[in-house]
C-alpha cells in the first residue's frame, strides 16, 4: 500500500505533477462531507451512523480542451495517476475550454470550523420524537425517529491563484409514522425539518405535523376519475419545482432537452408567477457566495411576472450564448462533472391567504402528497402522471380525505394555468445541495385518475 | 488492501464496548464515466473511490460508522468511533482471521478500468448515430457509458476474510423526438456484471435505435386514458410490477419490523395462484448477480412466492437476528458509505403457460404496457406507483395507437392477487434501485402479464 498523505500534501504533489506536465490552467475542487446519524424504535436508539468522507476532482486543460479526473485516495502515487487521468480525459473529449476557469472576483467564506455532531443530543431528539408522536394519538401504532447532523466545506483553488472556500452544517430531524383505523387499516406519513443546529430543532413540532398528516389521511377514497381544479398544497409546489428545474438549465436548453429553450424575455406562466433563485437565502445553512467553477453568484427572478428573465447558466453554456454566466455551475458530488442547478429556488408568495385562495377555488382537489416522480415525471417533456392523495374541497372547505388516485398534467402547461397563490411559503432546507420551496397555488386543467 | 493484523486489531477495538458481532467493510472502486451529447464527447471521467465502514452489532442495536481513505489510522478511528456509540470501556476479543474463497461464479474479461477511452468512444458514437438515423424527426441523443471496478474485502469478528472484484459495464441511450414544440423522449439501457465484452452481444447500435423508436413512436402518441382496466404489461423491464408492488414488501428490513404489508404471511397465499416470483443472485453475469453479499453471505437463488404461497424473505445478518431467520446473501449497500441491508438482486415472475398473443386477446378494453419506466412503493400500505413509458391502446383483443404520459397505481397485495394470466417469454431488465443502503444495480424481469383491473393514470 502506498503511503497515505493528508490533502494539503496532495494539492501540493498535484500541482508540482501539473508542473511537471506543463499544464498552465487547472483547478482544484475539494470536498469533506461528514454526515451523522440516530436512529430511534420501540424506545432504543436502534441505529446509529456516522460517515466522514473528502474527495478532490482535478480539472485542466490540455490540448486546447478540458481534461477532469477524481479521486479519494491521497497518495503521491494517486497524484500522478490523477493528472494522467485527466490528461487522457482531455485527448478524449471534443469539447474546447469556452472559459472554464473563473477569474477570481468571487467573495469567499470561509466556514465556520464544525466541532463534528453533538450525539448525546442526537439520541435524546430521537427518542424524545419517537415519544412524541406515539403520545399524540392512540392509533399512532409505531414511530421511528431520526435525527441526522450535517456538514460540507468546499474548497476551490486554481493555478491561476484563486483560493476560495465554503461549507455550513444543519441537523435535520425526520419521523415516520404507522397509524391504523378502526378497521386495522394502516396509513403512513412523514414529516422532516431542518434547522441551523441539533439544539435549534422543534422536536414537538415535527411529530405534531406526522402525525396530523397520517391521521388526516383516514378513511380516504379515491374520487370519480375527470378534470378537476386543484390545490396544489405548498409542499407539492416545492415537489414539481425541484423535479422540473432541470427544464431552467441552459445546459439542456442549448442540449435541446428544455422546452424552455429560446424563451428568454417571453410570458411562459401566468402573471401571478414569480420563480426566485437565491445563493444565500437566510434560513439556507449552506450559503453559496460562489458557485461550482469559483463565479460569483447572484439572487435573480428566473421567472418574473410570468416572464423568463434568464435561464441558469455555468462558464461554458454562458460563452455558447454569448452571455455572462449567472453563477449556477454545480456539482452533484466532488467526482461530478460541471453542471447546472439552482440553489434555493422558490415560487413567489402571492397576497392572498390560503383561507382565501380555498374560497376562490370554491370545489376543487388539494393535492398534499405525490409520489414517483423520478419515473412518472419528465423534465424535457414536462408530461407528468404521479400517484397522489389529497382532500376534496368543497364551498372552499376540505370535506374528506382521498387517495387512491394519479394526478396527471404538462407542467410547461401548469404554468401558465396558476389562476391564484397565497402567502404561505414554505422551503425544504433539509438537503445539502439545493432546496425548493413554494405557496399553496390554485391550477385549472390537471386530469385525476379515480374510480 | 489493509494487512490482516490490522483488520484484526480494528475488529477487537469494534468489539471493545459489548459489541457481540463486528464486521468491516473496505472498498477501492474505479470507476468510468463517459457522455456524449449533440455529437460531442462532453465527459470523459475516471473516480478511484476509496474508504471503510465498520458495523457492530449488540442484539439488534447496530452501529456503523465509516470514512473515506484505506489507512490504518481512518480504520481504527471509525472502530474507536462505532464502539463509543454502543457503550464505554471493556475490551474486545481478537479474531484470528481466515480467508475464504467462493469460486467467481461472473467471469469477466475486457475490464474498463485498465481499456484506454478510444474503444469506449466508437461505442458511444456507434449508438448515437444509430440513434439520430433512425428517423428525421430525433432531434436529440444523449449516450452515456459507465464501467465500474468494484475491490471490496469483508472481514468479520467471525474470522472470515473475504475479498471480490465486482466489475459492471452499461450503456445508456436516451434519444428525443421532436415536432414544433413537442418533444418526447425514449430510453433503452443494457448492462451486466462484466466487462466490454458485454458488446459482444449487445449492438450499441440497436440500442440507440430502439431508444429513438420509442421517442419516434411516443411523438404521435396521444394522452392515455384515465381510469380502472384491464392492462397487459410486457416481459423484460415490465417486471418492475413486482419489484415494487411486491419485491420491496418482502425485504427483512421491512418485515421484521411489522412494517411490510406481508409481515407474518410466510406460507400464506399473497398472489393469485398463477405467479410464482424468485429472487436470484447467482445468474452467471446478470446485472444484479454478485458472488457473496455485500456482508459476506453467498447469494441464492430463493422463491419468494410459488404458485401464490409466500415462501421466503430477502433476509440480512441485523434483521434476520429480529426474525429469527438465517440471512440468505441479500445483504448489500452502494458503498462503503453505507451500511448494508436486505435488498434485491435480479427478482422476477417465473414463466406461466399463456402464449403473449392470447394475452392481448383476451383484452375487450384496455392498456398494453409495453416498455415501464420506474417506480415506488410505500411497504407498509403497500402503495405503489410506477410510469408507463411506451403504451398502446388494446381493444377487441387488438393492439391499437400508442398513447403517452400513463402511469399504474394500486396496492401490492390488491394487485398481486389480481394478476390472471402469465406469460411464456421471460426476459429480464436493468435497473438502479434506490433504498436506505443507497443506490444498487438489480435486475427485473417477467414474461407478459396481466392484470385483470388496475387505476391507469392518464390525461383523457
Amino acid at each position: 500500500m502506498d503511503q497515505i498523505i493528508g490533502y494539503g500534501a496532495f494539492e501540493e504533489a498535484v500541482c508540482k505533477e501539473a508542473a511537471a506536465k506543463g499544464l498552465g490552467e487547472y483547478e482544484l475542487y475539494y470536498q469533506r462531507d461528514s454526515a451523522d446519524q440516530v436512529e430511534s424504535f420501540e424506545g432504543e436508539i436502534e441505529k446509529f451512523s456516522s460517515s466522514t468522507s473528502e474527495g478532490v476532482c482535478f480539472r485542466c486543460i490540455a490540448d486546447g480542451k478540458i481534461g477532469i479526473a477524481s479521486t479519494e485516495l491521497f497518495t503521491k502515487e494517486e497524484a500522478a495517476a490523477l493528472v494522467a487521468r485527466a490528461l487522457q480525459s482531455a485527448y478524449a473529449t471534443d469539447l474546447g475550454d469556452e472559459a472554464f476557469l473563473a477569474s477570481g472576483s468571487a467573495a469567499t467564506a470561509e466556514p465556520e470550523a464544525y466541532a463534528g455532531a453533538n450525539t448525546a443530543l442526537d439520541i435524546e431528539n430521537a427518542l424524545k420524537l419517537e415519544k412524541a408522536a406515539l403520545a399524540k394519538d392512540s392509533r399512532v401504532e409505531m414511530a421511528q425517529g431520526e435525527i441526522g447532523e450535517y456538514a460540507r466545506v468546499v474548497r476551490l483553488s486554481n493555478a491561476q491563484g484563486l483560493r476560495l472556500s465554503k461549507g455550513g452544517s444543519t441537523a435535520v430531524a425526520a419521523v415516520s409514522i404507522v397509524a391504523a383505523d378502526e378497521s386495522g387499516e394502516k396509513y403512513s406519513d412523514y414529516a422532516v425539518k431542518a434547522a441551523a443546529g441539533p439544539d435549534k430543532l422543534d422536536i414537538e413540532a415535527v411529530a405534531a405535523k406526522a402525525v396530523d398528516k397520517t391521521l388526516a389521511q383516514m378513511g380516504g377514497r379515491p374520487i370519480p376519475s375527470g378534470s378537476y381544479k386543484v390545490l396544489l398544497d405548498k409542499s407539492q409546489v416545492a415537489l414539481l419545482l425541484a423535479v422540473f428545474a432541470p427544464a431552467f438549465s441552459a445546459k439542456n436548453a442549448q442540449d435541446g432537452l428544455s422546452r424552455l429553450k429560446g424563451m428568454e424575455g417571453r410570458q411562459v406562466a401566468a402573471p401571478a408567477v414569480t420563480i426566485v433563485d437565491d445563493p444565500a437565502h437566510p434560513e439556507s445553512c449552506f450559503p453559496s457566495p460562489f458557485d461550482a467553477e469559483g463565479v460569483q453568484t447572484q439572487v435573480k427572478n428566473v421567472v418574473e411576472n410570468g416572464v423568463l428573465t434568464t435561464l441558469l447558466h455555468n462558464l461554458r453554456t454562458a460563452a455558447r450564448a454569448g452571455v455572462a454566466s449567472t453563477g449556477n455551475a454545480s456539482k452533484g458530488s466532488y467526482a461530478s462533472p460541471v453542471s447546472v442547478s439552482p440553489f434555493t429556488f422558490y415560487l413567489k408568495p402571492g397576497a392572498c391567504t390560503r383561507e382565501e385562495l380555498f374560497a376562490k377555488a370554491g370545489d376543487a382537489v388539494l393535492i398534499t402528497f405525490m409520489k414517483g416522480a423520478h419515473a412518472g415525471a419528465n423534465a424535457v417533456t414536462g408530461d407528468f402522471s404521479l400517484e397522489s392523495k389529497g382532500f376534496l374541497v368543497e364551498g372552499g372547505k376540505i370535506t374528506r380525505p382521498v387517495q387512491g388516485i394519479t394526478v396527471a398534467g404538462n407542467f410547461f402547461e401548469l404554468l401558465k394555468n396558476i389562476e391564484g397563490v397565497a402567502d404561505d411559503l414554505e422551503i425544504d432546507f433539509s438537503g445539502v445541495d439545493s432546496a425548493f420551496g413554494g405557496p399553496t397555488v390554485l391550477v385549472s386543467g390537471l386530469t385525476i385518475a379515480g374510480e | 488492501m489493509i494487512a490482516s493484523h490490522i483488520l484484526e486489531a480494528a475488529l477487537e477495538k469494534a468489539l471493545s464496548t459489548g459489541g457481540d458481532y463486528a464486521e468491516i467493510f473496505a472498498e477501492n472502486t474505479l470507476t468510468n464515466r463517459l457522455a456524449l451529447v449533440d455529437g460531442r464527447v462532453e465527459t470523459v471521467l475516471g473516480n478511484c473511490s476509496c474508504g471503510i465502514g465498520v458495523r457492530v452489532f449488540q442484539g439488534t442495536r447496530s452501529v456503523y460508522a465509516s470514512s473515506s481513505g484505506l489507512q490504518a489510522e481512518n480504520l481504527m478511528a471509525a472502530a474507536a468511533r462505532a464502539a463509543a456509540a454502543l457503550g464505554q470501556g471493556g475490551a474486545g476479543a481478537r479474531p484470528q482471521l481466515v480467508d475464504r474463497a467462493y469460486p467467481n461464479i461472473h467471469p469477466f474479461m475486457q475490464i474498463g478500468s485498465s481499456m484506454a477511452p478510444a474503444h469506449k468512444i466508437e461505442i458511444i458514437r456507434e449508438a448515437y448515430a444509430a440513434a439520430r438515423d433512425y428517423s428525421p424527426q430525433i432531434s436529440q441523443a444523449q449516450v452515456g457509458l459507465s464501467d465500474v471496478d468494484r475491490n471490496i474485502l469483508i472481514a468479520t469478528s467471525d474470522g472470515v476474510r473475504l475479498t471480490d472484484r465486482q466489475v459492471r459495464t452499461r450503456l445508456f441511450v436516451s434519444a428525443v423526438a421532436s415536432e414544433g414544440a413537442d418533444n418526447q423522449t425514449g430510453t433503452e439501457g443494457p448492462g451486466a456484471l462484466m466487462g466490454y465484452e458485454l458488446f459482444d452481444t449487445i449492438s450499441p447500435a440497436e440500442t440507440g435505435r430502439s431508444a429513438a423508436r420509442q421517442a419516434v413512436t411516443m411523438l404521435s402518441a396521444g394522452y392515455c386514458p384515465a381510469g380502472r382496466m384491464s392492462v397487459a404489461i410486457d416481459n423484460g423491464f415490465g417486471g418492475v410490477i413486482f419489484h415494487e408492488a411486491c419485491g420491496h414488501s418482502l425485504e427483512a428490513e421491512a418485515v421484521a419490523r411489522n412494517m411490510s404489508q406481508f409481515s407474518g404471511k410466510l406460507g400464506q397465499q399473497i398472489a393469485s395462484a398463477k405467479v410464482t416470483a424468485i429472487d436470484d443472485g447467482t445468474i452467471p453475469n446478470a446485472w444484479g448477480s454478485v458472488n457473496f453479499d455485500d456482508e459476506g453471505v453467498p447469494t441464492q437463488r430463493k422463491v419468494l412466492i410459488e404458485n401464490g404461497i409466500l415462501k421466503s424473505y430477502m433476509v440480512d445478518k441485523l434483521n434476520g437476528r429480529r426474525m429469527g431467520l438465517p440471512a440468505n446473501g441479500s445483504s448489500r449497500r452502494q458503498s462503503y458509505e453505507y451500511a448494508p441491508t436486505s435488498r434485491m438482486t435480479n427478482t422476477f415472475i417465473a414463466p406461466g403457460d399463456s402464449s403473449d398473443e392470447e394475452i392481448i386477446a383476451s383484452m375487450d378494453y384496455g392498456l398494453y404496457a409495453k416498455k415501464m419506466g420506474g417506480g415506488s412503493v410505500n411497504p407498509v400500505t403497500g402503495e405503489f406507483n410506477f410510469s408507463v413509458s411506451e403504451g398502446y391502446m388494446v381493444r377487441g383483443g387488438k393492439i391499437c395507437e400508442p398513447v403517452r404520459g400513463g402511469s399504474l397505481i394500486g396496492k401490492g397485495s390488491e394487485i398481486l392477487m389480481e394478476i390472471d394470466m402469465v406469460g411464456k417469454n421471460l426476459d429480464r431488465g436493468q435497473g438502479m434501485c434506490g433504498a436506505s443502503s443507497g443506490s444498487i444495480p438489480t435486475d427485473v424481469g417477467q414474461p407478459m402479464i396481466r392484470v385483470r383491473e388496475i387505476t391507469v393514470g392518464g390525461r383523457e
